[in-house]
């Protein structure tokens, strides 16, 4: 038993090591961010590659969640005689919670991994010391463009989801189940409020971009520089991420709107 | 270890005013792993060195070193005079500009065109107009052959163009000094001879200080100025012909090739002065 103190020791300190790091390379980030030239061609190239590409799969999954919740949500009310406030829980649950979440891990399976991955490789390829040597700073010239566009894609992203599990929603519930669409769309609109609902599902959009967005580019920064390395880097940028994204989601709806 | 001087080796440099890189009492170690310990070595200007030694002996780090893409456990390095070793970001960046890397395999940015990978560093220095930046770019690409290549992808190139276009970015920016990591591996011959040729064109037409890394033998011995053979985290340096002779095997065993070898010329295009006597031999049958 006592010879574990000294392993939970060195446990605890590579973490808030790891946690200084990544805390160190997010101020490297909003110095860069503030520094010119800025580069709204990269930006709108990486937002393209972590926003753009990802729209089909968060609309089909919107819908996907929208349409269980519908069925889900029209079972349970109907024992009670309640279905027309479907719309009104639908909304609630889809725009404070599942919405935001449900986003944040979509994406970093499908853009956080993608970003992780292609730092890592460009470290690999000693495409970031080639930078150097031009000096050219590689947090300006590649962090900073895809870390910002995973912070701006998200509440975009987040808001498709949203109306597409609504939309999902709405077709499982008025059209197979037969609840009237018009008390369905009522209920909600009554329901979601815009400053708690709305600002917060904003507010935790912005977070988890941010989150994501420096841990996805620090995993590819800090990879090792082997094809097994940048391996391990992308499943950590999935694994912290979504892990991070569920925390951080009990904190925020903790100190937001209760 | 100490930079080893050879017996009898004239040639040996020694510090002075053409200094134009300086290693002093340079140690290096990754983790338990020594590289170098108190290494000293001298780059003249204007010279074409060799840094040889086995796989492993730390080449590509000393180059990294002098790139201040690595710094030393303890030691100084000088570029042109100024330290690289512990000073700021900024400061780095302008070491840097007199200072262009060619780098093993390339370190092109895949997602970007050849033209494009070579403006790079000029859009970023602000110092030219687009239309200059283009001049600029389409000639560097010309002098290296790569002329109709600048619409392709780094990914669309083979090895050899590869190589000649990282040699093109390396020099847009007309360093004083050029890093070559490995610039012949994996190249067939005619390739080898295009980038010694071009190697060689920049050391006498510009003056320019290069120094690379090589396994090579051939090329080490036809184009340079003198070889620094990394061993046991020193240095022994001479020429190819002196290492030959080392009293350690493992320094001598290296350019056991060259017993067999009898170059028709140096790269610089005269007859180097220990194959002019055997220059019938080439004529018989052939250097390489």
């Amino acid at each position: 038993m006592i010879e574990l103190i000294p392993a939970i020791g060195r446990y605890v300190r590579q973490w808030v090591d790891s946690l200084g790091s990544h805390a160190q390379f997010a101020a490297r980030i909003g110095a860069a961010a503030l520094r010119p030239p800025f580069r709204p061609r990269r930006s709108v190239e990486a937002m393209y590659d972590s926003g753009v590409l990802s729209v089909v799969i968060i609309c089909v999954s919107g819908f996907a969640v929208g349409m269980v919740l519908g069925l889900l949500f029209y079972l349970s009310l109907s024992r009670f005689g309640s279905q027309e406030v479907l719309g009104a829980i639908v909304g609630i649950a889809l725009v404070r919670e599942l919405a935001p979440v449900f986003t944040a891990l979509l994406v970093t399976g499908r853009a956080g991994s993608a970003v992780t991955a292609e730092i890592g490789t460009m470290v690999v390829t000693e495409e970031l010391d080639g930078l150097r040597m031009l000096s050219i700073d590689p947090v300006h010239f590649v962090v900073l463009p895809k870390s910002m566009a995973l912070l701006f894609v998200m509440p975009i992203l987040t808001a498709f989801f949203a109306l597409f599990g609504i939309a999902g929603a709405y077709v499982a519930g008025c059209i197979v189940l037969g609840v009237d669409g018009g008390t369905f769309v009522t209920s909600l609109i009554d329901a979601v409020d815009f400053e708690n609902d709305i600002m917060g599902c904003f507010l935790k959009s912005v977070i988890f971009g941010s989150l994501l967005g420096l841990v996805a580019t620090y995993r590819g920064y800090h990879c090792e520089p082997t094809s097994r390395g940048v391996s391990s880097a992308t499943t950590q940028t999935v694994v912290v991420a979504s892990v991070s994204v569920l925390i951080f989601d009990y904190f925020i709806t903790a100190l937001w709107g209760f | 270890m100490r930079a080893t001087k050879l017996p009898a080796m004239d040639s040996m440099p020694t510090a002075d005013n053409s200094a134009s890189v300086t290693l002093q009492n340079v140690s290096l170690s990754f983790g338990e792993r020594l590289v170098f310990q108190d290494l000293d070595c001298i780059f003249h200007a204007g010279e074409i060195s060799v840094l040889a030694g086995p796989s492993g002996c730390g080449k590509s780090s000393l180059l990294r070193l002098l790139g201040g893409l690595l710094q030393p456990q303890s030691g100084g390095i000088q570029v042109s005079g100024q330290e690289v070793v512990g000073v700021k970001k900024q400061s780095l960046r302008q070491i840097r500009k007199q200072v262009g890397m060619m780098f093993q395999n390339g370190a092109l940015l895949s997602s970007m065109s050849i033209f494009e990978n070579l403006a790079l560093p000029l859009r970023e220095q602000r110092e030219m107009d687009e239309e200059g930046i283009r001049k600029k770019v389409s000639n560097q690409l010309v002098s290296v052959g790569l002329g109709d290549a600048e619409e392709l992808l780094p990914g669309q190139l083979s090895g050899g163009m590869v190589k000649r276009a990282a040699l093109a970015r390396a020099l847009i920016s007309d360093p004083e000094i050029l890093l070559c990591d490995e610039p012949f591996s994996g190249l067939d011959p005619v390739s080898v001879r295009r980038i010694e040729e071009l190697l060689v064109g920049l050391n006498q037409d510009r003056g320019m200080t290069i120094l690379l890394t090589s396994h090579h033998v051939p090329s080490t011995r036809r184009m340079a100025d003198h070889v620094v053979f990394l061993i046991d985290g020193g240095a022994v340096i001479g020429t190819p012909e002196e290492l030959m002779e080392h009293p350690d095997e493992r320094v001598s065993s290296f350019w056991e090739e060259l017993r067999s070898y009898v170059p028709s010329a140096t790269a610089r295009g005269g007859a180097s002065p220990s194959s002019a006597a055997q220059s019938g031999v080439v004529a018989q049958g052939g250097a390489e």
